[in-house]
């Protein structure tokens, strides 16, 4: 490649990233990583029910103009400086909008469940998978399959997820907890070499108590879930 | 009779309920102690998912898979009696250890290790079974137990009426060195290839011998009481395995599905396409929630099944703490026993 088209897309992507990761330009401060003691796997607790603020969401319509526009304008810039580069193609651009299509897919949810333990998170969320980031004492543990990777890890007191799946394609999600712990932010970025810029919303969720349950209950093989509203036995 | 040997006498005949189990037999033939099976878990959590292996199920196969091996070596009629035991027992007269190196509803596979008392291996093999999606949940790996059976009922054919004896002897020979070590040391010999040669052999109708032998007697109806437990245990949540199993196999198809999906990722799309992404989100999407809903399940297993293995295995140790106990006094009995016998009679009086 020569190096003037890779400082070009290079130029690009530092310029969408810039405008895309301003607009998701953290509104809640994450709080300074605190102190932790040697081999502390969990650095925040993001245990509990979450719901969505919807209120406080990017929008993905105006978050892709956002995109387009800035493109455009880092396109035209290059243009003036190097006039037989051409800037994004139709292709890129629809590509733009396939990324924006499965980051909006991917943050539908508008519940999520965390449970965590000293070594595991789980997240849970209606219609997909589980995100799981498992962390032992030698370190995160990845699940992987023939499918795809996914690694988990922490940047301060923020948790990501990076879902690695074939052909290049991306799923980066983090999570960043507010410092009255009441308040969550999920920024999820998808990338994918069939794009030059990666694609980032913001999805912001309030901490909620869920009704204790009028019923123990517990799942079963033979009978299925089991209900009692005293003490369960088997 | 000194009083000290008449007190010991009446301590033995109160501790001692004497079911002959090893003489009920007509033809000479072994009997075998079957350990519960090692269930092999990694000792690093963190392979767990990779590996597929559910701890939990993994120790309750590791009880349950054992009675099918009996079932099995019952229906052989080539042994006198098969008992499950918690432990391996080394002194058996046939001791039968297994590891279970894979269980994932189509595949079986187990490491299995049968010793006679001599220290001789009759087997020492990996067995290995893989059933199709339409075999019947229950009798499914039955063949692979029938197959170790067979091959242990073969060898045990090869041994004459005087090789039974033997292994008879000197498996209570080496009961008898565990109980009273100094009584017995000298008669017996471990060679450097774990083989036992025989020293020496006791006299015929050695009273220490027969007592030795009451002991252990004893001690069989301990185990014929776990063993009962584990049968009841057997009874009551081999339904739930066999469930669990079904669900397995059926995840596995599952699994199988996913790939097929994952195969016809081309459709046509354009790979910058929505589609073709979402494509490729889905499989991993798919993957992880057949594999996700595989753990709801286990979770689903161990809370049906948790409270009465845990039950049994409050009681097996609770038999434990009984035995060692029991075999405290045996020992320092049979040992006193053993000095007092040992001990010059004043003239005029028989020795032993």
């Amino acid at each position: 490649m020569p190096a003037s088209k890779t400082r070009t897309t290079l130029l690009i992507n530092l310029a969408l990233c810039v405008g895309l990761v301003g607009c998701a330009a953290p509104r809640m401060a994450p709080p300074p990583a605190p102190e932790l003691p040697p081999g502390e796997l969990m650095r925040a607790n993001l245990a509990g029910s979450w719901e969505r603020d919807y209120s406080r969401d990017d929008d993905v319509n105006t978050t892709l103009q956002r995109a387009y526009n800035l493109l455009a304008k880092s396109v035209a810039d290059q243009r003036l400086g190097t006039p037989n580069r051409s800037g994004m193609s139709p292709r890129q651009a629809s590509a733009l909008v396939a990324l924006a299509r499965l980051a909006e897919l991917i943050t539908r949810p508008d519940v999520l469940t965390i449970s965590q333990t000293d070594h595991e998170i789980s997240v849970s969320r209606k219609d997909d998978f589980s995100m799981l980031c498992q962390f032992f004492d030698t370190g995160p543990k990845s699940t992987s399959s023939a499918y795809g990777r996914e690694t988990c890890g922490w940047q301060g007191r923020d948790l990501v997820s990076v879902l690695q799946l074939p052909e290049g394609l991306k799923v980066v999600h983090q999570f960043t907890l507010s410092e009255d712990e009441e308040r969550l932010r999920v920024v999820t970025t998808v990338s994918s070499p069939t794009s030059p810029v990666p694609f980032s919303l913001r999805r912001f969720y309030r901490k909620f108590e869920r009704l204790p349950p009028e019923y123990n209950c517990i799942e079963t093989l033979s009978m299925k879930r089991v209900c009692s509203t005293g003490e369960l036995e088997l | 009779m000194s009083s000290m040997r008449r007190v010991v006498a009446v301590v033995l005949a109160v501790l001692i309920p004497l079911p002959a189990l090893a003489s009920q037999h007509q033809s000479p033939q072994v009997s075998v102690s079957i350990a519960v099976f090692d269930p092999a878990i990694p000792a690093d959590p963190s392979v767990y998912r990779d590996l597929e292996i559910f701890p939990r199920i993994r120790e309750v196969e590791a009880m349950l898979w054992p009675f099918q091996l009996r079932q099995s070596l019952i229906d052989t009629r080539s042994f006198r009696t098969v008992r499950v035991v918690p432990e391996p027992d080394e002194n058996a007269e046939l001791s039968v250890v297994a590891s279970i190196l894979q269980s994932d509803g189509f595949t079986l596979r187990l490491k299995v290790a049968a010793t006679d008392a001599l220290g001789g291996v009759w087997r020492d093999h990996v067995y290995e079974a893989t059933i199709d999606k339409d075999t019947q949940v229950g009798a499914d790996f039955q063949a692979l137990f029938d197959r170790i059976a067979d091959d242990l009922a073969s060898d045990a054919s090869r041994l004459e009426a005087a090789d039974v004896d033997k292994l008879s002897e000197v498996s209570v020979l080496r009961y008898a060195q565990s109980v009273a070590p100094r009584a017995f040391d000298d008669f017996l010999e471990r060679e450097d290839d774990g083989t036992i040669s025989i020293l020496r052999l006791p006299a015929r109708d050695d009273p220490m011998v027969e007592r030795v032998r009451m002991v252990r007697e004893t001690e069989f109806v301990i185990s014929d009481v776990i063993d009962e437990a584990f049968v009841d245990l057997y009874a009551e949540i081999s339904k739930v395995h066999d469930l669990w199993r079904e669900y397995r196999r059926q995840n596995l198809v599952y699994q199988a599905e996913n790939a097929r999906r994952a195969q016809n990722r081309g459709d046509g799309n354009d790979r910058a396409s929505f589609e073709h992404l979402k494509h490729l989100y889905d499989v991993y999407k798919w993957d992880r929630t057949t594999v996700q809903e595989q753990d709801r399940l286990a979770v689903a297993f161990s809370n049906e099944v948790g409270p009465r293995v845990e039950a049994l295995e409050a009681r097996i140790a609770e038999l434990g703490v009984w035995v060692d106990r029991k075999n405290a006094e045996w020992n320092r009995l049979l040992e006193a026993l053993f000095e007092v016998e040992m001990r010059p009679e004043p003239a005029g009086q028989g020795a032993r």
